[in-house]
């Protein structure tokens, strides 16, 4: 029993490693998740307020939201358009759109990331965010631990059927990372993406990636 | 309201009057405030321009009539067939327009698309006409141009062409341009074209369409997304599909092919997959050779995983296409998709062998290489990646920072300066401390708890009164000697009385708080104190007595020798021995008869065991298990964080 939960929060820190190493600056703070368990309440609240949850309404409404449909969602439907464009395309487009255009940034993550992604696109990020979401959740108390314990377990493992291997569950998650906070300067979006997938690479997670973990 | 009075003038086919009618009345009727006025003002201005022009032209007939009979020498073209009936646009809103004056506003005319090519052949007789032949003053002419232009196909696709037409005459005319303008939207209205999205940025850049389309759909609460003027907005907003393509085959329905093409890319664009690959399918069916068509086949299939089929079409479009990049892309990606990591390497290779500049091609064939199991090749072409895909300097500028950065991170954690860890350390050290603490407190009490046995006279004088002791005692007897805790004077603090005389008098003595007995170690006599409840003398002789041992007071040595030398004056064992025993008192005065007798009384030595358990509890109870338990936990836990973050820090440098 020990070691079942012993090998799920090994497995969950791993998943959102990327998430935390990726965040925008101000929200470095949580550095992992283990460090959800320990950290003030009030870094927690913000980590929560960035991301639109202030009750157990809304944190339901989120929760419900990334399991459902997700950035994913957003990122497939822009995909969708790109995709039917030829390279030249998807560039000459991109370029045309004004750069007050609210679509634009959102445009360009999805150029650069459609073509190196598996199917299941930036899943990733959104289960990595349903993880954290559930621990934060728990320890605020918007939420039951043993059913924060138990929708963990089904959001790492449907991750666990959607990639094969840490490395590409890593890339997703870090473009799916970039995907809902892009960088000022999006001409250094690629190096960016690369750079942070070359420190994950870098990282052995200490539980492989198919582990049975019930 | 009629025309005129929505202009708020007279009737006139006065053009610049009614221009500056219409000038006017925007001040009333601002598109942004009234939209609904607004509209009907720009119709009522098109109608009463629309009136004024066929009044103008009726007057040009007659002068040209009366100058044609003037001049004997005839055109070959016949004026008459040159006046094709305007277009009154003002037909479309019969609400908003009243004909006055009996006048009949007659709805314009069709153009038919498919004119009678005949009649222009003399303009359009070769492709390359020149632009001196294909110059048009009136709108007619440059309506039927444009429709003679569009049906010839590949004149339709050719720039130039258009370029020339939009360059006529015609076009530098105000008024001409919102007539062509309006028939344009017509035209578009009773079908949809299909021309390159080059062209049609070339007409919108002409005749600025957008807009006008644009306010109609704002108004229009029902608009259709699959009218044509959405249709129209798009080919402006996304880029188009390729034309050219289709010139090299004869045959083909143009219009149906492209239809069909244009029907499965919309719907391809929003996902509805069954529908895409029925329209894409059949344009197949008639053209297998368009680039666009094939890519846009293959992302079907793709997206519903056949990827198979889709390899197919993008094996076509390579033949097609060798030095267009997309079709390489989606043959690695399928591979990918499909967990050919050899065969996806392959592709990416020979894409960076024609593309060396792609990044996606690396950033995949590190995928393979990761999968492959090589971590290192992965992350040397991850580093590569960094540098193709970097555009901005200043990034590459950053990656000695970040080198410092990461340096800078190390010996922040050799300093301890990550928090987690400190933190964890602390609760180490205070619940390390803790237990070593309790451990050795448990010890302590154990110790004392263990008795010291004592084997020689030496050593009982040596023993300390606080010391657990244990010595064997022999040859117990019972002294018939009771201690007491206070007296029968409230000045004593405990004294010894005779048992028998004691139990005789319960009432005044009750209970006594020891029993004396008298044993035997190492020869000498020694005083035995124990609980009257203990049954002593059933303790084997031999076996070791546990207890604390104590100096003999005077008052007990006294008691003592006062019992041991005392003798009934009847014989023993009679029951006036026994009377006798019961009525000797040792704690009321002392009976001066013992002392004349010279009953021989024993050395006792000075130090007597009082028979007892250890003063201090067993340290194993539930309280101090729970307690050390609970620590320990803290302890485990604390050591289970500090390894999980020091392999974290590890890890990310």
């Amino acid at each position: 029993m020990l070691g079942v939960r012993l090998h799920q929060t090994a497995f969950y820190e791993s998943m959102t490693s990327t998430l935390f190493k990726v965040a925008p600056v101000q929200l470095e703070r949580l550095g992992s998740y283990q460090n959800i368990s320990t950290c003030s309440k009030s870094t927690l609240t913000s980590w929560l307020l960035v991301r639109g949850v202030t009750d157990s309404i809304s944190f339901n409404r989120k929760l419900k939201w990334l399991l459902y449909e997700g950035h994913r969602a957003e990122f497939a439907a822009l995909a969708q358009i790109l995709s039917t464009m030829s390279e030249a395309g998807r560039k000459q487009y991109i370029n045309s759109l004004a750069e007050q255009d609210k679509q634009k940034n959102k445009l360009i993550c999805v150029d650069q990331f459609m073509n190196i992604l598996t199917p299941a696109s930036i899943a990733a990020f959104d289960f990595a965010q349903l993880t954290a979401l559930y621990k934060i959740g728990s320890r605020m108390r918007l939420t039951g631990r043993k059913e924060a314990r138990s929708f963990s377990l089904e959001a790492a493992q449907i991750a666990q059927s959607k990639y094969n291997s840490w490395h590409e569950y890593y890339s997703a998650c870090i473009a799916g990372s970039y995907f809902e906070s892009p960088p000022a300067d999006l001409s250094s979006l690629k190096p960016r993406y690369v750079q942070k997938l070359l420190e994950a690479t870098r990282v052995h997670p200490p539980i492989q990636w198919d582990r049975k973990l019930k | 309201m009629t025309i005129w009075e929505r202009l708020s003038i007279s009737r006139t086919a006065d053009i610049k009057a009614i221009k500056r009618a219409y000038a006017k009345q925007l001040k009333v009727y601002h598109p942004e405030d009234d939209p609904r006025g607004y509209q009907a003002l720009r119709e009522a201005f098109d109608a009463a321009l629309s009136f004024a022009k066929r009044e103008a032209s009726r007057e040009e007939v007659v002068e040209y009539e009366e100058l044609r009979d003037d001049d004997e020498s005839q055109s070959d073209i016949e004026p008459q067939t040159l006046l094709v009936p305007r277009i009154n646009l003002s037909q479309l809103n019969h609400e908003h327009i009243q004909p006055e004056d009996n006048e009949q506003l007659m709805p314009p005319p069709r153009i038919p698309l498919h004119a009678n090519q005949s009649i222009w052949q003399h303009v359009f007789e070769t492709e390359g006409s020149s632009s001196s032949e294909t110059d048009y003053n009136t709108v007619p002419e440059f309506v039927e141009a444009i429709i003679a232009l569009y049906e010839h196909f590949p004149s339709r696709i050719s720039k130039d062409k258009w370029l020339e037409l939009l360059n006529s005459s015609v076009m530098w005319n105000i008024d001409f341009k919102l007539q062509i303008r309006n028939q344009l939207m017509f035209i578009l209205e009773d079908r949809k074209l299909f021309l390159p999205t080059e062209i049609w940025r070339l007409l919108e850049s002409s005749l600025d369409l957008e807009n006008t389309i644009q306010e109609s759909i704002d108004f229009d609460d029902d608009h259709n997304p699959n009218s044509i003027w959405s249709y129209y907005l798009r080919q402006l907003k996304y880029p188009g599909l390729r034309y050219e393509f289709l010139l090299q085959t004869d045959g083909l329905d143009y219009d149906q092919f492209l239809q069909l093409r244009d029907q499965g890319y919309a719907a391809l664009s929003q996902n509805d997959l069954k529908q895409a690959e029925t329209y894409l399918k059949r344009a197949f069916a008639l053209f297998a050779d368009d680039p666009d068509l094939l890519r846009l086949l293959g992302e079907c299939c793709m997206r519903t995983a056949q990827y198979e089929a889709a390899l197919a079409y993008f094996d076509q479009l390579i033949r097609l296409l060798p030095e267009e990049i997309d079709g390489h892309l989606y043959k690695a990606r399928i591979w990918y998709y499909m967990g050919q990591t050899s065969q996806t390497a392959e592709q990416c290779q020979y894409i960076l062998s024609k593309w060396p500049k792609n990044s996606d091609a690396v950033i995949l064939l590190s995928h393979c290489r990761m999968s492959l199991g090589n971590p290192g090749e992965a992350e040397e072409l991850l580093n590569k990646a960094v540098q193709l895909s970097d555009r901005n300097q200043s990034t590459l500028e950053e990656q000695p920072n970040l080198v410092k950065a990461n340096r800078a991170n190390r010996r922040n954690w050799k300093l301890l300066f990550n928090k987690n860890i400190l933190l964890h350390m602390i609760i180490m050290l205070v619940t390390s401390a803790l237990i070593i603490g309790c451990i050795n407190y448990y010890w302590n009490i154990s110790i004392q708890n263990t008795p010291f046995i004592v084997t020689s006279l030496n050593d009982l004088e040596l023993i300390n009164e606080q010391e657990y002791t244990a010595l064997s005692v022999t040859n117990l007897q019972d002294i018939n000697i009771n201690h007491y805790a206070g007296g029968v004077n409230s000045f004593d603090s405990g004294f010894y009385e005779n048992s028998a005389y004691a139990f005789r008098h319960f009432d005044e003595y009750g209970n006594p708080t020891y029993r004396v007995y008298l044993g035997e170690f190492n020869g000498q006599h020694i005083i035995v104190f124990a609980d009257p409840a203990t049954d002593v003398l059933s303790i084997q002789s031999g076996t070791a007595i546990k207890g604390y041992v104590h100096a003999v007071s005077s008052r007990l040595e006294s008691a003592v020798t006062h019992m041991l030398r005392w003798k009934p004056s009847n014989p023993e064992g009679t029951p006036e021995a026994k009377l006798e025993l019961y009525n000797k008192s040792i704690a009321i005065g002392f009976d001066t008869d013992y002392e004349s007798n010279s009953v021989p009384v024993p050395e006792i030595n000075q130090k007597y065991i009082e028979i007892s358990d250890p003063k201090t509890k067993s340290p194993v109870n539930k309280f101090n298990i729970a307690t050390l338990g609970l620590i320990i936990a803290i302890w485990i836990r604390s050591l289970y964080y500090l390894v999980f973050e020091y392999r974290k820090i590890r890890g990310t440098l």
